[in-house]
């Protein structure tokens, strides 16, 4: 983003330049950044902040209730529920970058190509990512593990491949205007190859979509991640992750619901920030289309 | 206006005004009209003088957050000051109507024209769905549509703006009110229709037995089909005469430079349409003194210093200018 | 528009059949041999040739895929590994479970969401409408999983008015087999409702800034009307939205229905996919991706026909 400067010329200062995306971000994306940013350092510094091992089990202390030893109690083998969801942010947030960093990438590589040539490759393309879109992302995830087994990486694999037609799409639209485009017609004038065109002249203008799109993906993607591991198909216990524990405290409700409740607040609470963040840098990068509305 | 005519619109000081209490705006600041039966009165001015604002505020359709007072506003004898909205909207399309700029934008586009005739029909008249039909059927004759009962059967995208327009008309008048503002009628029409539709309103006019507010920025319109101008400038009147008069003897500098610009478009050799420099002030903000001083090239410190009224310089002819007063 | 129905049916077809293919592919290459999984750990080599010539897994795979896909046009889907009952009838019971649980979710999703929507629209700015944006807002930030549990928590464990689990028996009365949808019908409208909201706010609240509603009301039609009139206008936006919606039901019933041990398809899926249980499992996905295309082609119909410029001049 930062190849892409604007000019802001005051009537009466000099000239600043700024990046363009943190300029006049709302209050919202601020709190959203915020939240995201310390849900990150949380998860980074797990480690060094719990005294607890997330598998430490001590079937003496279990399904405690918040004390200053254990702040947001035990779960049903006794272990910390604090250093739990601190360590179970880890894969959420791993899995769920990683799967809209592959989405994001493989929609370039389809999306690029169909928009840019159209026709038969078009086709193809389109073809292949209904195939996609013909079933819920969830039954999709079902079948890749089906496939590959259970695992953080098939996770990875079942959203990504989930949110690659929207990518793919956004794109392919992008990309069909701008092979229109003077200096892409000129480009080709000049004797350039396809590729070329396409990574030097057509990509930019899909940069600033794509950044604003990754941001819509990021809640779901992590919406999606939790609830893979709720189904038991993610991590493998006894890792922790935040759907896998509520899962797994769902059997001793009747007993506590600590271990339960704080999971599902950070879910939420992380939700809510990306969506925030999402928000905010939809409404600054491209006020006029509504993606996420629509 | 003549001796002897009834009137359908007697307003006084209307007002417009937006925002909340405390940081009240003023957009229409005391405008005054009276229009008789059968009479057409034009409020004329540039884009942004508030004279659509005056047609909305007439019917009490100015938009959310705004505010609207007056000493006076008499429809047809009828005093619609104090009225609640639900009284207020049966009046509308009854006693007052109002035509639209753009007709390919004023019908729903998902409901059959002759659904929405039935709706107005049945609503403004009290006749049953049926006898809707057949007068929908009569007032799309009068207004020069025919085929009536085919279109009756289409959506509004299928028919040409001056179809429409001629549709809007037929729907406003059915009740046959007593005044009907006309906003702009044939802004949006090839000018081949503008004189199609505007004998189709004057026409109307004498058989209804209305009177009538035309907004127009079009001059020439003007002086064709109104019977008194009202030259509108930063949300007041600035001048109003008969318009025989007030083409003949104009005397506010807005109302003068208004007439070159149409003059000059007119006479053959010219090409170039030199307007009046400068552009109008906002409405909520028309500066000190005359609001058209700062473009006047007649403007004197006096003119930044009082707010000059509307005065009599001739029968039927007021004009607020600081130099009319001399 | 019937061009356009025609060419939206040749698509839906062409889709369905690749899913068929996607679906058998997947089966096909999944771990775990069906012979091995039918006898059992201790089958000997020649048992399990045996076997497998009896599945008829020695065919070729174009050969087989013809079968099966034979087979599944006459609704033969095989027998359960896990229950040795006919697919076909599993599916169908789990099924009207899943119906029943989607179409409670739809009718109370519809109900709260349509007059928060409307609500929203014509209070844009004020307080309601901010309050009802924050619920949406939440509605949609909450994962179906956690949505679930959480109402577990208050209405079966802590209330105690509502089951926390299953179906019932059978036989039980409408009413207590009511009881049972209730929560799993609520975990779904929620988010559904939601969805609706946020759409018909901005629907309907931009319809009723358009020139047609002011000259409605210049014509003095009662608010109730102009209103009806411009919600005409935001409804068909809104039905493809919603016809989303509808499809994603079904994903969202995966995890419902797990979360609350509801016996319909989604409890089924993940269950057949557990144990392996290959039947099973293609007949669900074959279902899952037929309901979810239905749905979609419905939709796209459905605007057709409400869209008057679509249906006169076509797509």
């Amino acid at each position: 983003m930062s190849a892409v400067p604007v000019s802001v010329r005051d009537a009466t200062g000099p000239t600043v330049t700024v990046p363009r995306w943190w300029r006049g971000l709302s209050w919202r994306a601020l709190v959203g950044a915020g939240g995201v940013a310390a849900f990150l350092v949380a998860a980074v510094l797990a480690g060094a902040v719990s005294p607890y091992s997330p598998d430490a089990l001590a079937i003496g202390s279990r399904l405690e209730g918040p004390s200053a030893a254990h702040l947001l109690g035990t779960d049903q083998l006794g272990r910390d529920v604090l250093t739990r969801i601190l360590y179970g942010l880890r894969p959420s947030l791993e899995s769920g970058f990683a799967a809209i960093m592959m989405a994001a990438v493989v929609g370039v590589a389809l999306g690029l190509p169909s928009g840019y040539f159209g026709s038969l490759v078009d086709t193809v393309v389109t073809r292949v990512l209904d195939l996609l879109v013909a079933w819920p992302a969830v039954f999709l995830a079902l079948a890749i593990v089906l496939l590959l087994g259970t695992g953080e990486l098939q996770v990875i694999v079942a959203i990504g491949l989930a949110e690659v037609p929207v990518f793919s799409r956004l794109v392919r639209s992008i990309a069909m205007v701008a092979a229109r485009s003077d200096h892409v017609v000129a480009a080709r004038a000049a004797g350039a190859s396809s590729l070329r065109i396409m990574l030097r002249h057509v990509l930019p203008f899909v940069v600033t979509p794509l950044v604003v799109q990754f941001a819509i993906a990021a809640p779901q993607a992590l919406v999606a991640e939790a609830s893979l591991n709720y189904l038991g198909l993610g991590t493998h216990p006894p890792a922790p992750s935040l759907g896998a524990m509520v899962s797994e405290g769902q059997s001793f409700l009747a007993y506590a619901a600590g271990p339960i409740v704080f999971p599902i607040l950070v879910i939420v609470a992380l939700v809510v920030s990306l969506t925030l963040l999402a928000d905010g840098l939809q409404d600054r990068l491209d006020p006029r289309s509504r993606i996420g509305a629509r | 206006m003549a001796a002897g005519t009834e009137t359908v619109l007697d307003v006084e000081n209307l007002r417009v005004s937006s925002g909340a209490r405390g940081e009240r705006r003023v957009l229409v600041r005391g405008v005054s009209l009276t229009v008789g039966r059968r009479r057409t009165v034009a409020l004329v001015g540039e884009s942004g003088s508030g004279k659509t604002l005056t047609g909305l505020a007439l019917m009490g359709l100015t938009p959310a957050g705004t505010a609207v007072a007056a000493e006076r506003l008499l429809v047809g004898g009828v005093d619609l000051t104090r009225m609640s909205e639900p009284e207020f909207a049966r009046v509308r399309g009854r006693r007052i109507a109002m035509v639209f700029q753009n007709p390919m934008e004023a019908l729903n586009p998902v409901l059959r024209v002759g659904h929405q005739f039935s709706q107005v029909l049945t609503r403004n008249l009290g006749v049953s769905r049926s006898d809707a039909r057949d007068r929908a059927r009569e007032l799309l004759d009068s207004v020069g549509v025919s085929d009536a009962r085919r279109r009756l059967g289409q959506y509004p995208f299928e028919m040409s703006g001056g179809m429409l327009q001629r549709m809007m008309i037929a729907l406003a008048l059915a009740a046959e009110p007593d005044l009907l503002v006309a906003d702009e009628p044939t802004t949006a029409l090839d000018t081949t229709l503008q004189a199609q539709v505007m004998a189709l309103l004057a026409e109307r006019r004498e058989d209804v037995g209305m009177g009538m507010v035309l907004v127009s920025h079009d001059l020439g319109l003007v002086a064709e089909y109104a019977d008194e101008v009202n030259v509108m400038y930063a949300g007041r009147v600035v001048e109003r005469a008969p318009t025989r008069e007030m083409f003949a003897s104009p005397v506010h500098p807005y109302t003068l430079a208004l007439l070159r610009t149409v003059r000059e478009i007119a006479s053959p050799g010219t090409d170039r349409l030199s307007s009046i420099p400068g552009s109008p002030p906002p409405l909520d903000d028309p500066g000190s003194g005359c609001a058209f001083a700062p473009r006047c090239s007649f403007a004197t410190a006096e003119c930044t210093a009082v707010v000059p009224e509307l005065k009599g310089v001739a029968e039927g002819h007021d004009v607020a200018c600081v130099r009319s007063e001399r | 528009m019937w061009r356009f129905a025609l060419v939206r049916t040749g698509q839906l077809l062409v889709t369905l059949f690749l899913a068929s293919v996607a679906v058998f592919l997947v089966i096909e290459h999944a771990p775990g041999d069906p012979a091995q999984v039918q006898l059992g750990l201790s089958a000997t080599p020649a048992e399990i040739a045996v076997e497998r010539r009896k599945l008829g897994l020695d065919a070729s795979v174009m050969h087989r895929y013809v079968v099966w896909l034979g087979q599944a046009l006459h609704l033969d889907l095989g027998r359960s590994f896990a229950t040795g009952l006919p697919v076909t009838r599993t599916i169908v019971t789990a099924f009207g479970y899943t119906l029943r649980l989607d179409v409670l979710a739809i009718v109370l999703g519809i109900a709260l969401g349509l007059p928060l929507g409307i609500a929203a629209a014509l209070r844009r700015g004020s307080r309601l409408d901010a309050g009802i944006s924050a619920f949406a807002a939440l509605g949609l930030s909450v994962p179906v999983f956690a949505m679930g549990t959480l109402l577990i928590l208050v209405f079966a464990v802590h209330f105690k008015v509502m089951p926390a689990a299953g179906a019932g028996v059978p036989g039980q009365s409408v009413l207590s087999s009511l009881r049972y949808l209730v929560l799993p019908a609520a975990t779904l409208a929620i988010p559904f409702a939601a969805v609706l909201a946020r759409y018909l706010r901005v629907e309907l609240g931009e319809a009723m800034e358009q020139p047609y509603v002011l000259t409605a009301r210049s014509l003095g039609l009662r608010r109730r009307t102009v209103v009806v009139n411009a919600w005409r206008n935001a409804m068909i936006p809104t039905i493809t939205v919603m016809g989303i919606q509808v499809g994603r039901l079904l994903a969202g019933a995966i995890i419902t229905e797990t979360v609350f041990s509801y016996p319909g398809i989604g409890y089924l899926t993940v269950q057949s996919i557990q144990s392996l249980d290959y039947p099973v499992v293609e007949g669900v996905l074959l279902l899952g991706a037929a309901v979810f295309l239905l749905v979609m082609f419905v939709v796209d119909v459905v605007i057709g026909f409400a869209s008057p410029r679509m249906r006169i001049e076509g797509a």
